[in-house]
């Protein structure tokens, strides 16, 4: 249903996305993981072609249904956002006008699509979907104003507001970065119920690997720009294989005390690209090929690949 | 060293006051990391800026090495030994300044001492925390996260502190840059003896780091005791659903949410008895107190450990 195929976005001729492919069937949930500044909010702008001045799309294309995105014009792409393909933001409360109410929000995102719809009709259909997300009282909700509600009550109501139209793709930037555990679980708990009774699929940008973990049938491994791991999630966190993704899971804390292992150095600086691959410097398998050209994928399986030739299990 | 006992702090918003910190008591001894988990909204920022005084208690007593930090007089003297690190690393310097001149910042007004032997101890500090030389004239703003928080750690340790407050020191970082700052407050910790009071909303991080945790509900400890029997083996119904709710982030560990919703709180008893599983009519009631038995402590009238 999207298929992206070598993607690639630069600021000002400094390429952040670089070469970046995925295919995503109906129904299925691709994270996305990888540290700050590793280009995965400019990757998910770029699949909604909501990228700003200052960015620019030097190639690759972006087939949603067949449609190429990239080459569609403002007014096409206008019919297509908020109803087949939806976005949602790190921050809810912030990404909703603070001066309507919940069920404006709603009423708003379905007229801008379906002509004539009354408001009636539109307040009945988002009571449902606000029951559908477990809201005990959705008579309330949909009279409050943004501020009126806790973040994970945005975060969700965010979510309704998605699923308006029926939207075939969800993207979702960091949807449950901003919140408290207990909320987060929940949300991510109604995500999954939404794909399995709507089969919306979803393209979810997080760092969070617990999210990864429990929401997702595929994951991406981003670093610097670029996919290096791609693969289930049980096989990218049960046998991980890239240097890279190997160390930003020893990098994780988990419950059983023992110490998280950091990464030695820093991630690259954009502005003084070096050639090859760009986890080299950092790499405590490294060898002198890699510092000279990026490497070519190596597969383990059909769903399962990485972008470094000595990867764990070569 | 350090003794918090029935500490209370109320704010008031459109005329309705409310405890954001509700009778807290704790006692912290030299070099010994404390945990401070909870969800946002808790009390545990407000607990750590009323040791710092950063802001005045309504009620309760702070003992610091036997002295009362309630008085202002023994403030300067005492912020020497009590230091902070701040979530956004970022907004806690100048931007303008250089690296060396805003960690001097953090001596200059707490002791008296020449130029050079100042220059001198903020040049070894900032080794310390594994920043090079050529980092000294740098200006704050072209410092990484994970850069800008060392730099925040050297200011802090700069007067030879015994306990340091990390505010979600590591919460703004990514995963490889937390474990590295981690390592260096660890290695700080045993070299220079400091006690932390760490304050996190990450279990699993409060996990390695800390000795023991205490969990904040509505700003009062709900439970307390060494870290890792607490997680193995949490006493309070409020622990064991925060912990039932952090995600696994491996996929051998099948994951099942309880279903729960925000309720109304009623006002007397238990903040926690609308969602626990074991509240009976006591608990409505009644407002259960911090119950001490050996290491562990748990305010809850039906306990599953103790």
């Amino acid at each position: 249903m999207l298929e992206i195929q070598q993607l690639q976005v630069s600021y000002g001729g400094t390429p952040i996305v670089k070469d970046v492919s995925l295919c995503l069937a109906p129904g299925q949930i691709a994270g996305l993981v990888g540290e700050s500044g590793c280009g995965k909010s400019t990757f998910l702008r770029a699949v909604m072609m909501l990228l700003d001045d200052t960015a620019h799309l030097d190639g690759g294309s972006i087939l949603f249904e067949g449609q190429d995105l990239t080459t569609l014009s403002q007014k096409q792409l206008r019919s297509l956002r908020g109803h087949e393909i939806v976005m949602v933001f790190q921050n809810a409360a912030l990404a909703s006008d603070p001066m309507k109410r919940v069920r404006h929000q709603f009423y708003e995102t379905m007229s801008c699509h379906q002509s004539g719809v009354s408001k009636k009709d539109c307040y009945a259909h988002a009571e449902s979907l606000l029951e559908t997300l477990h809201f005990p009282d959705p008579k309330r909700v949909m009279k409050s104003y943004p501020f009126e509600l806790s973040g994970g009550m945005n975060q969700r109501v965010a979510l309704a507001v998605a699923m308006a139209n029926h939207p075939k793709l969800i993207l979702a930037d960091e949807p449950t970065s901003a919140l408290d555990v207990t909320v987060q679980a929940q949300v991510v708990k109604r995500m999954r119920e939404l794909r399995d009774q709507f089969g919306t699929a979803m393209l979810v940008v997080t760092h969070n690997m617990g999210v990864v973990a429990q929401l997702c049938d595929f994951v991406g491994v981003m670093y610097a720009g670029r996919i290096v791991e791609w693969g289930t999630v049980s096989e990218v966190l049960g046998s991980p294989r890239h240097p890279y993704t190997c160390a930003l899971i020893r990098a994780i804390p988990d419950m059983s005390g023992a110490d998280p292992v950091g990464i030695p150095g820093a991630p690259p600086d954009f502005l003084c690209p070096e050639p090859g691959c760009d986890f080299a410097p950092r790499c405590s398998r490294a060898r002198a090929e890699c510092r000279k050209e990026v490497p070519s994928r190596c597969g383990f399986s059909n769903t399962h690949w990485v972008l470094c030739p000595y990867a764990e299990g070569m | 060293m350090l003794e918090v006992n029935g500490l209370c702090k109320h704010f008031t918003k459109d005329k309705i006051s409310f405890a954001a910190v509700d009778g807290v008591s704790f006692s912290m001894d030299p070099g010994e990391c404390l945990g401070l988990v909870g969800e946002s909204g808790c009390g545990k920022s407000t607990t750590a800026q009323l040791i710092a005084r950063l802001l005045r208690e309504d009620q309760g007593e702070i003992w610091f090495q036997g002295e009362d930090l309630r008085k202002p007089a023994i403030w300067k003297r005492l912020r020497r030994d009590i230091q902070m690190i701040f979530q956004n690393p970022s907004d806690s310097f100048d931007p303008r300044y250089t690296l060396l001149s805003s960690v001097k910042q953090g001596l200059r007004y707490l002791e008296r001492c020449s130029k050079d032997e100042l220059e001198h101890r903020a040049k070894d500090a900032i080794a310390c925390v594994g920043l090079k030389e050529t980092y000294w004239k740098r200006p704050i703003r072209q410092l990484s996260g994970g850069e800008c928080q060392r730099a925040a750690i050297a200011r802090a340790i700069l007067s030879n502190p015994k306990l340091v407050i990390c505010d979600e020191a590591t919460s703004a970082l990514d995963v490889s840059v937390q474990a590295q700052i981690v390592a260096l407050l660890q290695r700080l910790k045993q070299e220079k003896h400091l006690a932390y009071l760490f304050i996190t909303h990450d279990l699993a991080l409060a996990a390695s780091v800390c000795d023991r945790i205490a969990v904040m509900y509505r700003g009062r400890i709900v439970e307390l005791g060494p870290t890792l029997e607490v997680i193995r083996e949490p006493g309070h119904p409020y622990t064991q659903m925060l912990l039932s709710c952090v995600l696994p982030a491996r996929v051998d560990q099948p994951f099942e949410l309880p279903d729960w919703e925000v309720q109304r709180p009623l006002g007397r008893g238990c903040a926690f008895y609308p969602y626990c599983s074991k509240a009976a009519p006591e608990c409505a009631e009644k407002s259960p107190q911090l119950q001490t038995s050996g290491r562990r402590a748990v305010a809850c009238f039906h306990p599953s450990c103790l």
